[in-house]
């Protein structure tokens, strides 16, 4: 990239800078001729040096005649109009504020133009950086900060874009108005020109100078404010590791520094700008001095008339604006200079992967058809540690390999060197003759997957993460609905006028060609395959369950849902399990939920009536007074207080006596003691209404079936069941879309899949009640073939930033399924499933191969492992080990005679 | 069957007999109120033991395994707790125990028994009793049996 901004802004946008220098020169004549106005207006109209004595007088009166030398014959004798002293007056005026007008319009185009050019070189530029970043060789990001080069593209570059459209124009603008004035001024008097022009060049070159130690400041003020961001994200990324080492403070000592420095830099910045700006205010306002005192004596001695002193003012004031403007353009300059140096550093660098291994292919690239081969392979580290050492081998793409050793064996770095994430130092790594850094990476992502044991989840469901791999070319191109064609056409022109590809996201970007499916549903067949394979079908089966239905959503599944809960409850009917769950009725008292539930008997949809705020909602408060049962439920509550204070005295806060309480934090629990004192009293309470809430609140937490203490009785069961009915019939229109009420008949869409099954609780007092109901459910879902549509539910569940809502092992998994639905020839895993116990690895591992034998026959795998039993699966194994290739050979053969096989394996020692 | 019933069941437990009342409830409170259908198994022999049961009503027969055969060794009745000794030396259970009829029992986690062996001395003093009565009554055992080896030798 350009080393300089200004050769940077000139090749991208010549075109652009040369027509806004043409709008510039074109608007300078109505600049002009709005100076020269007003001079007119006084001496002609006003103390009527035009009119010599006469009431009228000819105006705009001009001829046009040919040179001398060439006949002098007149061609045109304009006579010019009749004016009085007073329709002059005015016609200048019209004409002055049409000039004006003009001139307005001019800027307003040109700082739209010019606004539009700084956000298109933005664009290009934030593009290019962050093309580059995608072309960074694999080691550079192990000493580069995310949070830096994010902080580079998003809040570094921006200055720049309001720079570039200025950056030619600007100064020309600024100082042909400079010189229009300077130039009338001259016109006028040549020596106030001469003084005017003198205070110009003085500030012109002191200022610059006073401004050279900014630049070395504004380098540090960024590079300062990056190693901010780049702090900031590397406690985000440790913060656990902060939190168990109590490193807390230390890290606030860090940033108390870094914050300390900026500080310092920005002030003595801050110091030197104002001296800067003082200086230059006082140059400005002593000419005008100057010009008050010569022009003002040549006026009294008669050698300048008044108008032209006002005029040449009015001009001079005219003139510090432009100047003033340049020397802040200058200093945006260096500013701007200074941050895309700083920027351009980090980012040109001489290895980048070159482009044309990333060029994007429409069809699908070569694939693999014979060999990987090693010839003396070694590959070191950027501080020269030796990772491998002369590796020689030859891999069959047919064939299943294991590479075996343990850490810094040089096992992992073979690895990785296979699909470039090592360059060799030495030596040659080919494949099917190739140099290896040569091949596109289109190659890489199709037939020589590599699957990393530290899956990278990007944000979104686990299905985007499956088929991220996918998305390797758009394979349909969208197609607009009519009435956003225009709006599309014009995205695209302005993709192309900043200088981006035209990739566009809507397109389709899943590429099933590598796949063995022709369609997603085919697809998400295979992905569950693939998911039971790896054995994470269970988790995402679960997911399934416990999530609740998108609004988008085919409106047969929820049909499909209450079908099984329907089949459920058919089949608990009669059987010994009958009573298994105590379903929803409207008409009975579910004594597995709380009274709150038993009152609401739905779902709520928003925070009024969610169960915290229902003590305090008006409404719900009316219904319980008219059916009495306030007073009965705040007694209860008072009841429910008194035996959570008798048994909880003197309890540590972890036994498990809490654990019936979970809907309480230790502070509410230990608030109630002290609330039941003050309740009980006679004497004016200011807590009361506060008090009441609580005990509310916590009688309608009160679960008759878990806390067992008899305060539910028939009476009040009927009590609660018919003031349900209440609730939901009188229910107020602005509540209406707060709650969704339990309907044996129909889908709750604000409940969990499995809520929706079940529709009533499981009831805990049957031994295994929720295994059984599991398993029982399982059964139905499987009979009505709507596993499926469980399995599809679950795959959209959501993976949290980085994957944070999974654990390890389910991470891997995914990554895992993601490699195999793409079918490579071959599968590169490294560590496979390390998270995983041994013994299901390899359960695992087996299953990958005979899917693989079935789906890829031609294809082989390489897996990278310190596991015994996993390196047992190769057909060949490669045992590694300080860098070098020790022993080659089947295992059963290395298990007979290898020694580094066996130390490795432990068979050594158990002999 | 309340919280306070299920006090009453356990003060009759001798176990329990030295507890204050509010330290059974307590406990009760904390523990989970759980039914067996017949043929349901409370524990089985071996597994890892997390809960000690007080029946509370029915009946259940608890089963050795002897040479792969299940051998009823014993019946337990209403206001009977087991399975409170393997809690204690996490030795897995010693016992399968199956239930008969319909049986509700009060499931005691580890975790509460042992907190409430802290804090109750008179509790504490009445497993060592019980252990020792079952120590003494083991010796018993084995040298009647070594007596009754012995004289079997004698008769060879």
């Amino acid at each position: 990239m350009e080393h300089s901004i200004f050769r940077y802004v000139w090749n991208h946008s010549k075109l652009a800078q040369i027509w806004l220098f043409a709008v510039v020169i074109a608007s300078m004549p109505f600049y002009f001729i709005a100076l020269e106005l007003p001079k007119r207006i006084v001496n002609d109209p006003i103390i009527g040096n035009a009119f010599s004595g006469g009431a009228t007088t000819n105006y705009f009166s001009f001829t046009f005649a040919l040179p001398q030398m060439l006949s002098g014959a007149v061609l045109l004798d304009f006579p010019g109009f009749e004016f009085s002293r007073g329709s002059l007056l005015f016609t200048l005026i019209g004409i002055l504020s049409l000039m004006v007008c003009a001139e307005g319009l001019m800027k307003f185009y040109l700082n739209n133009y010019k606004g539009r050019l700084g956000e298109r070189m933005l664009r290009r530029l934030r593009y290019q950086l962050f093309d580059r970043l995608l072309r960074f060789p694999s080691q550079h990001f192990k000493r580069t900060k995310a949070s830096e080069l994010s902080t580079i593209i998003k809040d570094e570059v921006e200055p720049l874009g309001g720079f570039i459209g200025d950056a030619f124009v600007q100064p020309f603008f600024l100082g042909s108005r400079a010189l229009t004035a300077l130039l009338f001024i001259m016109l006028q008097n040549f020596w106030l020109g001469l003084v005017a022009m003198f205070i110009v060049a003085l500030q012109a070159i002191i200022i610059p100078q006073l401004r050279r130690k900014l630049i070395t400041l504004g380098k540090q003020r960024q590079l300062a404010a990056r190693a901010l961001a780049g702090q900031i994200g590397e406690t985000f990324d440790n913060i656990s590791e902060i939190h168990v080492h109590d490193t807390s403070n230390f890290e606030r000592a860090r940033i108390v520094s870094q914050l300390g420095k900026i500080f310092l830099i920005r002030f003595r910045i801050y110091q030197r700008k104002f001296f800067i700006k003082f200086l230059n205010n006082y140059i400005s306002q002593i000419t005008p001095m100057l010009f008050y005192g010569i022009g003002g004596y040549l006026a009294i001695t008669g050698r300048f008339d008044i108008g032209q002193l006002l005029a040449v003012i009015a001009a001079y004031k005219d003139l510090p604006g432009p100047i003033k403007e340049i020397i802040d353009w200058d200093q945006r300059r260096l500013d701007v200079q200074v941050k895309y140096e700083t920027i351009i550093d980090q980012f040109n660098l001489d290895n980048l992967i070159p482009p044309e291994r990333q060029t994007l292919s429409k069809t699908a690239p070569d694939s693999l058809k014979g060999t990987i081969e090693a010839a003396a392979l070694t590959i070191t580290d950027e501080a020269g540690t030796t990772l491998v050492e002369q590796v020689s081998f030859s891999l069959q793409s047919n064939k299943t390999y294991a590479f075996y050793g343990n850490t810094n064996s040089g096992a992992d770095c073979c690895g990785e060197a296979l699909i470039c994430m090592l360059s060799p130092t030495n030596g040659k790594l080919t494949i099917d003759g190739n140099e290896i850094n040569t091949i596109p990476e289109a190659f890489f992502g199709r037939d020589l997957i590599y699957v990393s044991n530290e899956t990278a989840l990007i944000d979104g469901s686990i299905l985007d993460n499956i088929i991220y791999g996918l998305r390797n070319r758009p394979v349909q191109p969208y197609v607009p609905k009519p009435d956003e064609a225009a709006a599309i056409a014009k995205q695209h022109f302005e993709a192309y006028a900043s200088g981006n590809p035209n990739l566009d996201i809507r397109d389709d970007w899943l590429d099933l060609s590598a796949t063995n499916s022709n369609s997603i549903d085919e697809l998400i067949e295979q992905i569950i395959t693939a998911l039971k394979i790896v054995e994470l079908d269970r988790d995402i089966y679960r997911f399934g369950l416990f999530r609740t239905l998108d609004h988008n959503i085919d409106p047969i599944v929820p049909q499909r849902l209450l079908e099984a809960r329907k089949a459920l409850y058919h089949r608990l009917k009669g059987s010994e399990l009958d009573g298994l769950i105590a379903p929803f009725d409207p008409d009975l008292y579910n004594s597995q939920a709380s009274i709150s539930e038993n009152l609401l008997f739905g779902v709520a949809t928003g925070p009024s009536l969610a169960p915290q705020n229902l003590a305090e909602n008006a409404y719900f408060i009316h219904i319980l007074d008219e059916a009495e049962l306030t007073s009965i439920l705040l007694e209860l509550g008072q009841q429910f207080a008194t035996t959570i204070v008798e048994l909880s005295t003197d309890l540590a806060a972890d036994h498990p006596f809490f654990n019936n309480l979970v809907f309480m934090t230790p502070d509410q629990i230990s608030e109630l003691k002290p609330l039941l004192a003050r309740y009980n009293q006679d004497q004016p309470n200011p807590h009361k209404n506060a008090d009441r809430y609580a005990l509310l609140w916590l009688a309608f937490n009160y679960i008759e079936s878990r806390h067992r203490m008899e305060l539910v009785d028939d009476a009040l069961q009927q009590q609660i069941v018919t003031a349900r009915r209440n609730f939901a019939a009188q229910l107020p229109a602005e509540l209406t879309d707060k709650i969704e009420f339990y309907d044996p008949k129909a889908y709750i869409s604000n409940a969990s899949v499995q809520d929706n099954i079940l529709f009533g609780r499981i009831e805990h007092r049957i031994a295994n009640a929720a295994a059984r109901v599991e398993v029982m459910m399982r059964e139905i879902l499987d009979e009505l073939s709507l596993d499926r549509d469980i399995f599809s539910i679950g795959l959209q569940h959501d993976v949290g930033t980085g994957g944070r809502s999974l654990n390890m092992a389910q991470r891997q998994k995914i990554g895992l399924t993601r490699a195999l639905i793409k079918n490579p020839r071959m599968l590169i895993i490294n560590h496979p499933l390390s998270s995983t116990e041994a013994n299901a690895c390899h359960n695992i591992m087996q299953r990958i191969q005979a899917l693989r034998a079935k789906n890829k026959p031609e294809g082989g795998m390489i897996i990278v492992t310190a596991r015994e039993t996993i390196a047992n699966l190769a057909d060949t194994v490669l045992v590694f080990d300080a860098g070098r290739l020790v022993e080659t050979g089947a295992p059963q053969h290395l298990a007979q005679t290898g020694a580094a096989y066996r130390n490795l394996a432990g068979l050594n020692n158990t002999n | 069957m309340s919280l306070s019933d299920e006090v009453n069941v356990l003060r009759r437990i001798p176990l329990f007999a030295g507890i204050e009342p509010a330290r059974l409830k307590l406990l009760a409170f904390s523990s989970e109120r759980v039914s067996f259908q017949p043929n349901d198994t409370l524990c089985s022999q071996g597994e890892a033991a997390d809960d000690a049961f007080v029946i509370i009503n029915g009946e259940a027969e608890v089963l050795v395994d002897i040479d792969g055969h299940a051998v009823v060794v014993a019946t337990l009745q209403r206001n009977a707790l087991v399975g409170e000794m393997s809690i204690l030396c996490d030795s897995g259970r010693t016992a399968t125990v199956r239930a008969i009829n319909t049986v509700d029992v009060l499931k005691i986690t580890k975790d509460v028994f042992v907190r409430l062996i802290g804090e109750s001395p008179a509790m504490a003093i009445e497993i060592m009793r019980l252990l020792a009565q079952r120590l003494q009554d083991t010796t018993h055992e084995l040298t009647r049996a070594r007596s009754q080896l012995n004289q079997l030798k004698g008769i060879e």
